[in-house]
């Protein structure tokens, strides 16, 4: 793995506002390279919003966005997937009348090299070995679980750095999340990094390496994923213990 | 016992009320298109001369309608699983049927009586006494109420008793029925095709008496039409035999030698009928003296050639001037043929991309391979051949009707681009198309403010350039707009585009009202493409050309990217496509498509006005594609057919034109909303992976059970 000092993405008092209201006060993340980040919250915490901000969808009003080191705030979402970063979206929102095999394809729009884009359909086929039997199924036709699937491996095959993930567990049988969150470990362990935006703060902390706590637009918690399973706020507020 | 018994009483009276239902409903329709005068104006029209009346026959097929629909409704609802019989008696369908038909003809002849007590003509103008006449089929007063309600019942029966005739009869029957129908409606072009020369005068006496089809000429369509549903499934194998003897028992040279010859005969009458050169089939030079038509008859022909063989061996031996011209000709010949091969290649060339996945599996059989190619070949040839020979057939009018076609076909190719593959909803689409005529106009005409008069030829690459740089000015305000909005804005634009043409702000380049005149005709050389017979070779082009284009997008990189963005396009976006970019694209390509077909119809009508291109042209595109099938590439043909050249062959119905259309498209929302020939994607896949993915389901969720005991 990757011993890099430098975080891959960072964002440094990042303030965003939807017209007159602030959505996000003073918001610090950094991920570190190789690393799973994961970042937790309730509903209307600005979750949403703070990877809303990173993929250049909304314009922070103040602070800076740095990748690898660079300033990136204010750029547009494609350029960024030029970047290398790249995006498994809330609620899968994979492109139903499209095939599997098309979808994987649509992933890799931005790559000219046809043979490498094969080995990478075989790479992530071997990831999820139930979408290979579906490669000529329309999408829509799928199940939640395999859409999902789908959308984690339409973003591989940009070959990402980073991959932002918006709440892969949503909507998912008990299994299936885990099924998912292993491969999302296998995903990291290959080298990319990942971060994560989650409710299931469980699932999420077993296998992140760091993990941040967003409440209405601030970050009130932030350790390793370690420390914050054993810290009591978190435990009564997130994991459900009484 | 007693619980089925109760379902069927209920489905039973539930049934007798939709079945009153359906036949109130067909009784209004039938008062409706006689109100508004449909009846009356369609039986100025007979499809059998002297015998039945095209608004006759739209009363028949609404009371018949009436019947079948009531009981394919009751079949329906017997179906429903807990009742206990599938198919209800065969005299229940009659009596269901026959209650319809009673209902609708009861319906007519309250009216036909209320008509006899108060004169509604002050208030309903279409009350006409010829209304009355036709409703009351000539007879008594007295027995006119009783004659139609029975003749009402007894359609609405023999709409139930189609459905008991076995399918194998019913189909040829239907069909037969419904060619007489067409063909006697369409009378007036078959006799303007007919009585042109090179088609005998025979088959048009015998077909056509004064205002509709002959008894002896409907019978013979009937039988006709029935005789070639019954061949119909044969006809594949026959030709799939043919082809295979071809293949492998002719060889290629000669294959290729007849088809070079088919070209250079095509070719050359195309030039002729154009105007181009001016000799017609050079291998047979004495016919050409003998008779200028076209359609000369070829025994006519045979029998002179054989007369004067030694003729023939002297012009080509011995006369330098003969000997001149043939080479002329040769060079005419070999320009032709690659034009003609051309598109021979480009049909090719889709149809193999079309069906590329479905042939992977045969064409590993190299003799399966070879026929298949052959086959496509032929195809390719004989369409091409069907369509460049088409004027030449038809003659003048019905070339006219073909433009036009063309011209909205052409159209809805641009369009197709914005709507169906990048899914923008585009309602002011016309003002492209007028973007287009108007450049042309002002580039080519010397009335026009700047005296430019160029040739349409200079003039096109400079149409199709503005016409797509207004494209993209408005395609970029309207970038943020999706679905609903984009259409109301797009609509807006259009409606400002004509009357800023309109305007008496640009009245001194544009011609404000008066338009712009004088604008001269395509010119070929020194020939001049007057008239629509000749138009038509271009806009043909022109169509050939868009399908190219519109086939080889949709499997491209930028067709990927337009379809991502339609479906989605924040997810278009991660996915690193510049949605900006393609959106601006579709709206360019999509305007420049329409700049041509607006170049072809300002040359086409040498005069334009702003009146021209008002809304109910983007209303007529857009519905073309919603008619084929959004996407569809032959749907756009077979929409621009059924919903331009149906009303300007028949020319009653451009009265109600729109009521037609807006009944159209309904019918189609209901039925098929996929459009006529939909997208081959969008149903076969569905179809056929739905069964696998339930079976899945199922499997997953005994797992899901197994595991989850353990895990709590």
């Amino acid at each position: 793995m990757q011993t890099d000092s430098h975080p891959i993405l960072e964002l440094r008092n990042i303030d965003t506002y939807y017209g007159q209201i602030q959505v996000l006060r003073q918001v610090n993340i950094s991920m570190p390279a190789g690393e799973i980040t994961c970042l937790l919250g309730g509903n209307a915490s600005g979750k949403s919003t703070t990877l809303r901000t990173i993929l250049g969808m909304v314009t922070p009003s103040q602070g800076s966005i740095h990748f690898r080191g660079e300033r990136i705030e204010g750029i547009s979402t494609t350029e960024l997937v030029k970047l290398g970063v790249s995006m498994v979206p809330e609620n899968r929102r994979i492109f139903g009348r499209m095939t599997v095999r098309e979808n994987l394809e649509m992933g890799a729009f931005l790559r000219k090299d046809r043979k490498e884009i094969e080995k990478d359909i075989e790479r992530v086929l071997n990831l999820f070995p139930r979408l290979r039997e579906r490669l000529k199924q329309l999408g829509g036709t799928m199940s939640g679980g395999e859409q999902q699937m789908l959308a984690m491996a339409r973003a591989l095959m940009s070959r990402p750095s980073l991959l932002l993930m918006d709440e892969p567990s949503m909507g998912l049988s008990p299994l299936f999340v885990q099924q998912i969150f292993k491969i999302i470990q296998e995903i990291n362990e290959q080298g990319t990094t990942i971060f994560m935006v989650e409710q299931n703060a469980n699932m999420a902390l077993s296998i992140a390496d760091y993990g941040y706590v967003l409440q209405t637009g601030k970050i009130v918690l932030n350790d390793t994923a370690q420390n914050l399973r054993d810290n009591k706020m978190m435990r009564k507020a997130y994991l459900g213990e009484t | 016992m007693t619980d089925s018994n109760t379902i069927n009483t209920i489905i039973e009276r539930k049934h007798a009320t939709k079945t009153v239902l359906i036949g109130i409903y067909s009784g209004l329709v039938t008062l409706f298109v006689c109100l508004i005068g449909m009846v009356e104006t369609f039986g100025a029209r007979d499809i059998i001369g002297g015998i039945i009346s095209m608004g006759h026959t739209m009363l028949i097929i609404i009371a018949v309608g009436s019947g079948a629909v009531a009981v394919k409704t009751l079949r329906e609802d017997m179906s429903t699983p807990g009742a206990t019989i599938n198919k209800p008696a065969f005299l229940v369908e009659i009596f269901v049927g026959v209650t319809t038909g009673l209902i609708v003809g009861a319906t007519l002849s309250i009216f036909v009586f209320a008509t006899q007590l108060v004169d509604m003509r002050s208030v309903l103008i279409n009350v006409s006494p010829g209304l009355l006449e036709m409703l009351t089929l000539q007879q008594p007063a007295s027995q006119v109420m009783m004659t139609i309600t029975v003749l009402g019942s007894l359609l609405g029966g023999i709409g139930a008793a189609i459905f008991n005739i076995n399918p194998r009869i019913r189909l040829p029957l239907v069909l037969g029925l419904t060619s007489v129908v067409s063909l006697g409606m369409l009378r007036d072009m078959l006799k303007i095709v007919l009585s042109r020369e090179g088609w005998p005068s025979v088959l048009l006496n015998f077909l056509v008496k004064n205002q509709g089809l002959s008894i002896a000429g409907a019978t013979t369509i009937f039988a006709t039409t029935v005789a070639l549903v019954i061949i119909w499934p044969h006809l594949p194998k026959i030709y799939d035999k043919t082809v295979r003897i071809i293949v492998t028992y002719v060889p290629k040279v000669l294959q290729f030698a007849v088809s070079i010859i088919f070209t250079i005969a095509l070719t050359m009458r195309v030039f002729w009928f154009i105007g181009i050169s001016d000799k017609d089939l050079p291998i047979l030079p004495s016919c050409q003296a003998a008779d200028s038509s076209p359609n000369v008859d070829l025994a006519k022909c045979i029998s002179i050639l054989s007369n004067d063989v030694s003729t023939t061996s002297d012009l080509l031996g011995t006369n330098l001037a003969t000997l001149v011209s043939t080479i002329i000709t040769v060079s005419e010949i070999l320009v032709g043929s690659l034009i003609l091969l051309c598109f021979i290649f480009a049909i090719w060339n889709i149809r193999q991309n079309a069906n590329l996945t479905d042939t992977k599996s045969t064409l590993e059989d190299p003799n399966n391979a070879l026929l298949i190619i052959a086959k496509r070949n032929i195809s390719a040839f004989f369409s091409v051949a069907l369509l460049v020979s088409l004027p030449i057939l038809l003659g003048v009018f019905p070339s006219e009707v073909l433009l036009n076609v063309g011209l909205y076909m052409l159209m809805g190719f641009g369009l197709n681009i914005v709507v169906g593959m990048a899914g923008l909803l585009d309602l002011g689409y016309v003002a492209f198309f007028a973007v287009g005529a108007y450049s042309t106009a002002i580039l080519t005409s010397p009335r026009a403010s700047i005296e430019l008069g160029m040739s349409f030829w200079a003039a096109l690459p400079i149409v199709v350039l503005v016409t797509g740089a207004t494209g993209l000015l408005v395609g970029a305000p309207v970038l943020r707009m999706r679905g609903d909005y984009l259409a109301i804005v797009t609509l807006g634009f259009g409606e400002i585009a004509r009357f800023l043409f309109l305007s008496d702000w640009f009245k001194p380049w544009l011609g404000g009202a008066q338009g712009i005149i004088l604008i001269p005709p395509v010119s070929i050389g020194n020939v001049q493409l007057i008239g629509p017979h000749k138009l038509y070779y271009l806009i043909i082009t022109g169509c050939l050309i868009a399908l190219f284009i519109s086939a080889r997008l949709r499997g491209s990189r930028v067709g990927r990217a337009w379809m991502a963005m339609s479906e989605d396009e924040k997810v278009a976006e991660t996915m690193g496509i510049n949605t900006v970019y393609y959106k601006l694209l579709a709206f360019g390509l999509g305007a420049m498509i329409a700049s041509i077909s607006g170049a072809v119809f300002a040359a086409k009508l040498g005069t334009i006005f702003p009146h021209s291109f008002n809304v109910l042209v983007s209303i007529t595109a857009l519905s073309l594609l919603i008619v084929g099938g959004i996407g569809s590439l032959p749907g756009i043909i077979v929409g621009a057919l059924v919903l331009v050249g149906l009303p300007e062959l028949l020319r009653e119905f451009t009265e109600y034109r729109l009521l037609i259309y807006g009944a159209i498209l309904i019918f189609m929302m209901l039925s098929r909303p996929e459009g006529l020939i939909p997208r081959v994607r969008q149903t076969r896949e569905l179809d056929d992976q739905e069964l696998s993915q339930d079976a899945w389901l199922h499997d997953k969720n005994e797992a899901n059970n197994g595991s989850s005991v353990t895990v709590t």
